[in-house]
């Protein structure tokens, strides 16, 4: 018999192995946490051929890239250089062999998640000598704290300890030998930029450095120095910018303070949006006031960056504002501020001045005038401090007026201007020895840090992108700037996919093949797809039949990728962190790896594919009798664009069976329509435009065209949203609590306030907001019969009003709630597209769970799961969405560069526009057949009528003009490049009725 | 666990023996060993165990914020004390589960009552002034009943509260404006405003004792039988004993030194005439039985 020891811990081990905390909950209570570890003597040090330890991957003799260390040296980091050093140690020219503690690992998730994943990447990339040690598991390192000792402390002290520890490890298990030469020894280096911590090490003979001067001494120190983030740390060259002792922002609260004042009601908490027409002035929506705090002036928004969580306090009524009308460029405000100013006060004053002036203007006049902007002014206040910064890397370009020296060979470090392509962000201030070949390229910047000293928040390069107006970097500035995940896929999680890869086929039919069990073969069927041209991943396919009784039998047919993605797999998560394929214009970033999405999901006409079949029983009136999901073999019959469809349909000669079913399926999709716009389902517009690409090779964009909407598109749209329904009912019935479904909430009324009051002051119309169905019909009555397009400016300006449909959790809401406003549907989900959307995953593992098909996977029951997955996919959908959008607008600015040269010499592009937007110093207008949106700004001051919407301008011809929202102006477009910048600015001014050009 | 009548006279007939004879030896006024440690519980904020005798009492005292307007509208912004106490039925093997339930609220009820004193009540309850404190609870489990269980009970409650660290925490509260040294219009405005929440100073520390921790009281029982009285009766002599008196006494704050202060006296059995009570009372404490009594 094997002999059983139970080694039962000493009451005396208690107080290293039992680790305790005390704990505040979110609800206030406080809980006595208690951790129980075991301490072990074989925690493996990592480093290959150890005498004690098994495994490892660190090269046994470290690295002698350290002129300090020739005999080699392993790094061991403390969590600090984790928390400000990332980009340095995520760089590929960064190679010391790491040691990371587990206490390290441990402090950076309590710090910040986003850091701890970017960690946990790095160290599971392999790309990298790593090896994490359980400090806090081996008897020898694990440390208990002491009384008084702060966390912190007791971290460093096991920090340290670890690094004596292995040091001493080294020299115990390289022994001298006699008659053998004295064994190397390497070094195990602290890096930390905690002076205390280095004093401290010192005494304790620990070798230690900071990381400035431990790259220092390596021998790629030049390519790694631009990458040495801003620190406060002592030792780093006096920085420039805290040199001058002006404090222009005030200190923020501390942490406790802001959540005591939160949770009192005298401070409010949310997140700050950057105004992108004034960089002078912010905005954050606050639960407790129904229209958003307004910050005006730099010190009212107190360094907060787009995106941060701030805290704000309100200022009394009496000092309520109301928002600028006004644009105000920091381009040309600050045109003159030079990064290396220290204490120039002159220049610094004259700043000042001007933006006082930016604020000023405009509101000067509204005071004077101001009976009525009572119903304008809006709660107005300051930041007092931040929650959570959101910082990441931004695309930039370097402003090339801050270069004190262009010289391409100068290689001294200087302070220049990064501009971030965004409009909502400051620029970063940041020190480089590459400054001038980077000018003029587009290059990712992270800030770290901002005080209350500099105008600017401090960053540092990470890396180039390429030239700006490449179209790999614009690409790829694109992806960035949205949060795209875009790398390729790893292997992990191509080694979920099938084998057999391409050649992977539906096995063929027996009862003990596994793919087939309680599929419905429905491969007989006449299915059909109807597409967009050049689609390749085909997802929905669709059939039509009559049946004996004289009812319809119709059926969508979605690829079934739920067979394929298996729940909680590395493909899973992958797809589950990506949320959706991005669209751009000439590129598609796959959720799912293109395996599926383009092959074996796909449901390519004449082969047999896998599917999940929604089919209804309809009455000729398409009123449904009956309703059944199942999971199906089918083969496609033919795979049609919208345009083929259409052609075959309206084809009186065609007669064949599959032509029959597309009119049975049109005739279906009329009536569907119909009851569809009976019941009050809006009919929305969104400026869409096609972009004509010249050739596949160099896919240089010659012209751009509004998308054209055939019967057929409505035609698959309707059955869509059927399936999605009746797919959304089924799930909500079988899964109350956890139902992945979309809804779209109506939006409050106020929102409507501002289009309302200009249709009723311009056009004499009014639009009733009531309900999505009143709402529909007064958008219907909105008609210019000598302007066609204004019907659709005025449906593009409700949509704006609107808010964002949104995925959610059944359990998460209440279930009045759940209705999807626009579609004017009770219920909804997204079931039809699940090679491109996660949702849709979901909503297919439900369904086949309520179907009986297969047992639903625990997480997909757990509501918390749900909400954090929707969040994401929320998220992940609505940047997929912007930046699609910003993709198209990168390349409508091409097309119109080349329409401009067309003929060999600059032309400007003349196009028709709607004036939307009055400013004091502008008009926004936008330009329909092109879909992009543009301002025109006036340098001299004209008569501006906030309440008529109108501004009046005087042309250099002395010819007087009133320009007011809805009117239908010319402009010209040209793309200009920005000097400083290299960005790529479409510019436009006023042709009709006024020449602005000059104004 | 019945005796008979004839166990029950042999046992008294010992007691009242001169010199008294008790089965296991000890004099009238001798407790049997106590055995008594603290900690037991680390997840609790405070616990002991004691056992004295057959008999063993486990006490785990949890600290819990109540807060202003809570489900039960029950806050006290001084904090307060909450007594629970658990028969086990290995303790009981014969009684009944409502039997069970019965005993476990007797006991519960007499140590509330003498718990819920607000002299006995620490000062150091108090989280934010007004919104919040703690409230501690007291969980009693008898998991073996040999006798002179009220004792016991008494003994590793205190033990338990002795041994409990209340959570130090820090309030938080925003003063306004005045922090930044901006326009004064704000300074007024919010200089009234109170602490609003609170956070923990040190989440690696146990605490702080209980301010008063000396104060608990500890229970001494009488058993009554004829004209003598014992102590620490063991189960067969509480049986045979007439009555008992079970007096409460609290110590005062600076030392265990010095005259202990009754808290209350509690008496079962039969009825007695005072002036009896008078003659099994320690000298010196007559004149607080009259005026302090319950």
């Amino acid at each position: 018999m094997v002999d059983i020891t139970i080694r039962k811990r000493p009451y005396a081990d208690a107080v290293v192995t039992q680790r305790k905390f005390l704990k505040k909950t979110a609800r206030g209570k406080v809980v006595k946490i208690l951790r129980e570890r075991y301490l072990r003597d074989d925690v493996a040090c990592g480093i290959e051929n150890c005498r004690e330890c098994d495994g490892g991957s660190l090269p046994f003799s470290g690295v002698a890239s350290h002129k300090d260390y020739p005999q080699g040296h392993f790094l061991l980091p403390d969590t600090n250089v984790f928390l400000h050093q990332m980009d340095l140690i995520e760089s590929p020219h960064f190679t010391s062999p790491l040691i990371i503690l587990q206490t390290v690992v441990e402090e950076v998730r309590h710090r910040s998640l986003p850091l701890h994943s970017r960690l946990k990447a790095l160290i599971t990339s392999g790309d990298k000598k790593i090896w994490t040690f359980y400090n806090e598991f081996r008897s020898q390192t694990a440390v208990v704290r002491e009384d008084e000792e702060s966390p912190n402390d007791r971290n460093d002290r096991s920090i340290r300890k670890a690094t004596a520890w292995y040091n001493t490890h080294l020299e115990l298990t390289r022994p001298v030998r006699r008659g053998q030469p004295k064994p190397v020894i390497p070094t195990i280096i602290l890096m930390t930029d905690d002076a205390a911590n280095r004093q401290k090490a010192k005494e304790e003979g620990i070798p230690c450095h900071s990381t400035r001067s431990y790259i220092e001494g390596l021998s790629n120190f030049d390519d790694l120095s631009d990458l040495l983030a801003a620190t406060d740390s002592n030792d780093l060259p006096e920085a420039t910018a805290s040199s001058r002792n002006v404090t222009l922002y005030s200190d923020y609260l501390p942490m406790s303070t802001l959540v005591a004042g939160v949770k009192g009601g005298q401070l409010h908490q949310g997140h700050f949006n950057a105004n992108q027409y004034n960089y002078l002035e912010g905005s954050v929506p606050v639960p407790a006031f129904s229209k958003p705090v307004l910050l005006i002036g730099r010190e009212n928004m107190n360094r907060a960056v787009q995106g941060d969580v701030v805290v704000v306090e309100v200022f009394p009524e009496t000092e309520w504002k109301a928002p600028t009308d006004e644009v105000v460029d920091q381009d040309s405000t600050l045109k003159n501020d030079d990064p290396d100013n220290s204490g120039d006060e002159e220049e610094d004053a004259e700043i000042d001045a001007e933006e006082a002036k930016a604020l000023g203007r405009g509101r000067q006049e509204k005071t004077q005038s101001s009976v009525k902007p009572s119903s304008e002014r809006q709660p107005t206040g300051r930041i007092v401090g931040i929650i959570k910064r959101n910082w990441r890397a931004y695309v930039c370009h370097i402003d090339g007026g801050s270069l004190s020296s262009t010289l391409s060979t100068s290689l001294s470090q200087q302070s220049v201007f990064a501009i971030p392509v965004s409009r909502l962000l400051p620029r970063i201030r940041l020190r480089t020895r590459q400054a001038p070949t980077l000018l003029g390229q587009k290059i990712l910047v992270t800030i770290d840090r901002w005080d209350i000293t500099s105008r600017y928040p401090e960053g540092h390069f990470v890396r180039a992108l390429g030239r700006a107006e490449s179209k790999e970097a614009e690409q790829e500035s694109l992806l960035l700037e949205y949060e795209v995940p875009y790398r390729p896929f790893g292997k992990a999680i191509l080694d979920c996919l099938p084998p057999e890869g391409d050649t992977w086929v539906v096995p063929p039919k027996s009862p003990t093949s596994l793919d087939w069990q309680n599929r419905e073969d429905l491969r007989d069927l006449l299915i059909c797809s109807i597409d967009p041209p050049g689609c390749q991943d085909i997802d929905d396919a669709l059939h039509a039949r009559m049946l004996p009784n004289g009812n319809i039998e119709a059926g969508v047919h979605i690829a079934d990728v739920s067979r394929f993605v298996l729940p909680d797999n590395p493909m899973d998560s992958e797809a589950a962190a990506r949320g959706t394929t991005v669209y751009l214009v000439d590129n598609r970033i796959d959720m799912l790896p293109s395996l599926l999405g383009t092959n074996l999901c796909s449901l390519r006409p004449h082969v047999e594919r896998l599917a999940f079949s929604a089919i209804w029983e309809l009455t000729p009136e398409a009123k449904i009798v009956q309703t059944r999901f199942t999971k199906s073999v089918i083969a496609s019959k033919a795979a049609f664009t919208y345009e083929e469809a259409q052609i075959r349909k309206d084809d009186p000669h065609r007669d064949d069976d599959l032509t029959k079913s597309i009119r049975l399926l049109n005739s279906l999709a009329l009536k569907l329509k119909a009851a569809r716009m009976a019941a009050g389902a809006l009919n929305l517009a969104s400026p869409e435009v096609k972009i004509h690409l010249d050739s596949a090779e160099s896919s240089d964009p010659i012209d751009v065209e509004q998308k054209e909407m055939r019967e057929t598109n409505s035609l698959v749209e309707e059955f869509m949203l059927l399936a999605n329904i009746s797919v959304a009912q089924k799930i909500q019935e079988s899964f109350p609590q956890t139902a992945v479904l979309r809804r779209h909430l109506p939006p409050p009324r106020t929102n409507f306030e501002k289009l309302q009051d200009i249709l009723q002051k311009r056009r004499r119309m009014t639009l009733d907001v009531s309900s999505s169905g009143a709402l529909a019909d007064s958008l219907d009555q909105c008609v210019d019969p000598n302007e066609p397009a204004f019907n659709t400016l005025v449906r593009i300006m409700a949509t704006r009003c609107m808010l964002s449909a949104e995925y959610f959790c059944s359990g998460s809401v209440s279930k009045d709630t759940f209705g999807h406003y626009g579609l004017a549907s009770p219920i909804y989900t997204h079931f039809t597209s699940p090679i491109r959307r996660y949702a849709d995953v979901l909503a297919h593992r439900q369904l086949a769970a309520a179907i009986g098909y297969q047992s639903l996977h625990p997480s997909l029951h757990s509501k918390q799961h749900v909400e954090t997955i929707l969040t994401n996919v929320n998220r992940r959908h609505r940047m997929a969405q912007m930046a699609g959008r910003a993709s198209v607008e990168f390349y409508v600015g091409l097309a119109l560069k080349a329409r401009g040269t067309r003929d060999g010499k600059a032309t400007e592009v003349q196009e028709e526009a709607f004036v939307i937007k009055v400013f004091r110093n502008g008009v926004g207008v936008f330009v329909s057949k092109l879909g992009i949106e543009g301002v025109v700004m006036f340098k001299n001051d004209h008569k501006f009528d906030p309440d008529a919407y109108t501004i009046s301008l005087t042309s250099s011809t002395g010819k007087e003009a009133t320009i007011a929202v809805f009117d239908r102006v010319t402009v010209s477009i040209s793309v200009e490049k920005d000097k400083n910048t290299q960005r790529g600015k479409v510019a436009m001014s006023l042709i009709s009725p006024v020449n602005t050009t000059g104004l | 666990m019945s005796t008979s009548k004839s166990e029950q006279s042999y046992t008294a007939q010992g007691l009242i023996s001169n010199p008294p004879l008790r089965s296991d030896g000890r004099s009238l006024l001798d407790y049997r060993p106590i055995c008594m440690s603290t900690g037991v519980y680390p997840q609790a904020n405070g616990s002991a165990k004691v056992e004295c005798g057959g008999s063993e009492v486990v006490v785990g005292v949890m600290c819990e914020i109540d807060h202003e307007g809570n489900e039960d509208h029950s806050f006290s912004a001084n904090g307060r004390i909450k007594c629970n106490v658990l028969c086990t039925p290995s303790a009981y093997p014969a009684h009944s589960p409502p039997a069970l339930d019965d005993l476990s609220y007797d006991l519960s009820v007499i140590l509330s009552d003498v718990y819920s004193d607000p002299g006995l009540l620490p000062s150091n309850l108090v989280v934010v002034p007004g919104r919040k404190s703690w409230t501690i609870h007291i969980d009693a489990l008898v998991t073996a009943d040999g006798g002179n269980l009220l004792d016991v009970l008494f003994l590793a409650v205190r033990a338990a509260l002795w041994n409990c660290r209340v959570p130090s925490t820090k309030n938080i509260e925003y003063k306004g404006s005045s922090q930044l040294g901006n326009e004064s219009a704000f300074v007024t405005q919010h200089r009234t405003s109170h602490a609003a929440d609170f956070e923990i100073k040190d989440f690696w520390e146990d605490g702080e004792s209980l301010a008063n921790r000396e104060t608990f009281p500890i229970a001494i029982t009488l058993n009554l039988l004829s004209s003598i009285h014992f102590l620490d009766a063991t189960h067969l002599e509480s049986m045979a004993a007439q009555s008992r008196l079970i007096f409460i006494y609290s110590f005062s704050q600076s030392t265990l030194e010095g005259n202990p202060t009754i808290r209350g006296i509690k008496y079962f059995g039969e009825a007695m005439p005072l002036k009896n009570v008078h003659t099994h009372m320690p000298v010196g404490q007559q004149t607080l039985l009259v005026l302090g009594g319950h």
